[in-house]
């Protein structure tokens, strides 16, 4: 056994040294999960972005001589009780979740980023206020206090978007959706960087004291050549697999806000939205419940599986288990 | 130890003058205006303006919102977290509370122990038999189990266990009691949906174990497995374990939402979902400052048990 464990690290089958980002590339094909996840997560984009084309039916047009049915050849996963095409919904619904979930990621992406870099290389004050308001954020579970948050914002942002539209007379501020797009984007950005800027102000905390880093400093490398050569490669490969994981996050917590009636509301499309209009028939129709639900279920595993699979292939030190 | 968990509670301080300072003043500016509300509601509809003026100064509405914070604050010290403007009746946010979070604090507790005593030992077989099938079957189900919400696996769970296979009665499910036979099924789901995060850290705990030096050397004393893993490997590996009930604490109290939706449970989470829906800012301050004092009270005290079995771990004072 001894014997396996020194011969192991000598691999006679790479004769150059690869590079992170092709070895993670090979890790990251090889492992079946996590190539699961991301056909599922590319399945999901596709669909999010040609959803209105994708469509049997439309998702608003109502048949009363369809309501309530099974799956079936014509109605792939049924109808609901106003005899709306299921599939049809769950596209667009999905499109709804796409969209909140990538603008959501994109702003915690951008805040954790400056706000936990600033706090590490700063140090001092900056430092211990940016912990503190991370602390802050992450005492109460995030989903709550987007919930709070988008509840007591919600009638400030209709006047802001009303306002707009007195003033610009575009269509986009009249719409009553648009208005819970920017509620539900804002209080999930607001609540959900605060993990990332905690990743991220870890990682270049720990990188400053190595001494590669301190080499280069009496090497006389400047500030902006260390951040560009050395932290930001360093610090990419942690935040993405957290980014990738709080991609499905994000899109579950739209679907939470909306099931509680305060995300999407009709007459956009949501999932959650869908479980809740569902939850008082599921005893006699349980697919308006599960065809939304497992919809969702299957977009967190798989973003999980995706999350995982990146951390082993872009983690290298947590490889060996 | 006294001196660690003094500054613990000292930093506590600031944390919660913050987050409920923060969710006050938002609700104040954000919310509408309640003395417009109640205006509408007391004289049918109609504003008359000087009811309306009399009740922006019974509501302190004259005075800049510090202020009224400030207010707020002082009589939250003193146990009262004000009155419920919008709910009929106008009961104190006390009494709401007081109604509703013992209901949920005893399916939370229940869960949780349900998540102990059925993750832990889940996690320690996933590890013994690691890469086999069991261990593959342990891990994903409580990945699927997880990765359903909580609001799709609870509706679905009634319908395939108790209208499909009647395996619990379908007569006045609900909470009566921890040992009530109603009570299984809402308790369970909670444990099935937040026992993912347990089965793994105590699986990668046990791992973390199995693979040190003292462990090879006690196997090299020819120590029979089963003893190996109750005489040296459990007693370690369940440490780190603590900190996950920390984690799981706050699952149960998100989960607790969804879950009082469903069942129709007069607990926290419905008094939450209600007052989210009336936008009732009164009520969700004290939910804010409940919740918040409830996980920091729960990691302080998992951070002080494990520095009570694992002497190892020097509380820095």
């Amino acid at each position: 056994m001894a014997v396996t464990e020194i011969a192991a690290p000598v691999r006679a089958t790479s004769p150059r040294p690869r590079s992170l980002w092709s070895d993670a590339a090979r890790t990251f094909l090889r492992n079946k999960a996590g190539m699961a996840g991301l056909v599922v997560f590319v399945l999901l984009l596709v669909v999010a972005v040609f959803a209105p084309l994708l469509t049997p039916y439309n998702f608003l047009t109502q048949n009363y001589s369809a309501i309530m049915q099974g799956p079936s050849a014509r109605h792939l996963m049924g109808t609901d009780e106003l005899g709306r095409d299921i599939l049809s919904r769950v596209m667009m619904s999905v499109r709804t979740a796409v969209l909140v979930a990538t603008l959501v990621t994109v702003i915690s992406a951008v805040l954790g980023t400056l706000v936990g870099a600033l706090g590490a290389l700063s140090g001092g004050w900056v430092d211990a206020a940016a912990t503190w308001l991370m602390d802050a954020l992450l005492t109460v579970p995030p989903l709550w206090f987007a919930a709070f948050v988008g509840v007591a914002t919600r009638p400030t942002i209709t006047n802001w978007t009303t306002n707009l539209f007195t003033a610009t007379h575009w269509d986009i501020f009249k719409d009553a959706v648009v208005t819970d797009y920017l509620v539900v984007v804002g209080c999930l950005g607001l609540v959900s960087w605060a993990g990332i800027g905690r990743i991220v102000r870890g990682q270049v905390l720990a990188l400053r004291e190595q001494e590669f880093i301190q080499a280069e400093r009496a090497l006389g490398a400047t500030n902006w050549w260390i951040v560009r050569r050395h932290i930001i490669p360093n610090v990419l490969g942690p935040v993405i697999v957290a980014l990738s994981v709080s991609f499905g996050y994000a899109m579950l917590s739209e679907a939470s806000l909306s099931f509680l009636g305060i995300g999407i509301r009709p007459p956009g499309a949501s999932l959650g939205q869908m479980i809740s209009d569902g939850i008082g028939r599921y005893r006699s129709a349980p697919h308006l419940v599960a065809m939304p639900g497992l919809v969702l279920a299957v977009v967190v595993l798989a973003t999980n599986f995706m999350g995982d699979a990146l951390n082993d292939a872009l983690n290298p030190k947590a490889r060996q288990r | 130890m006294l001196r660690y968990i003094l500054r613990r509670l000292l930093a506590m301080i600031p944390l919660l003058l913050v987050i409920t300072g923060f969710i006050f003043v938002i609700g104040q500016y954000g919310a509408g205006d309640l003395a417009a509300y109640l205006t509408a509601q007391q004289s049918g509809g109609r504003i008359d303006p000087a009811l309306y003026a009399l009740n922006r100064q019974r509501l302190h509405m004259d005075q800049p919102v510090i202020v009224r914070y400030g207010d707020w604050l002082t009589h939250a010290l003193h146990g009262d977290l004000g009155v419920s403007y919008i709910t009929q009746g106008q009961p104190s946010v006390n009494y709401l509370i007081g109604q509703a979070l013992p209901i949920s604090l005893e399916i939370g507790l229940a869960a949780l122990l349900l998540v102990v005593l059925i993750g832990i030992p889940l996690g320690i077989v996933a590890a013994l038999t690691r890469n086999s099938p069991v261990d593959y079957a342990i891990v994903g189900g409580a990945t699927l189990l997880s990765s359903i919400p909580l609001f799709v696996l609870a509706p679905l769970a009634v319908y395939f266990l108790v209208i499909q296979v009647h395996l619990v009665p379908s007569v006045g499910i609900g909470w009566h009691g921890l040992f009530s036979q109603q009570s299984i099924l809402p308790v369970a789901i909670l444990a099935a949906n937040s026992c993912l995060t347990t089965v793994r850290f105590t699986r990668a705990s046990v791992l973390e174990i199995l693979s040190q030096e003292y462990i090879r050397a006690a196997r090299a004393r020819g120590l029979a497995r089963l003893g190996l893993v109750l005489r040296h490997v459990l007693k370690n590996a369940l440490i780190p374990v603590l900190s996950v009930v920390g984690l799981t604490t706050s699952y149960l109290i998100s989960g607790a939402l969804f879950l009082e939706i469903v069942f129709n449970l007069q607990g926290f989470g419905l008094l939450t979902y209600g007052a989210l829906r009336s936008g009732d800012v009164q009520t969700l301050t004290g939910i804010t400052l409940v919740t918040a004092l409830l996980l920091m009270g729960t990691n302080l005290l998992t951070d002080i048990l494990y520095s009570v079995v694992d002497p190892r771990v020097r509380l820095a004072a």
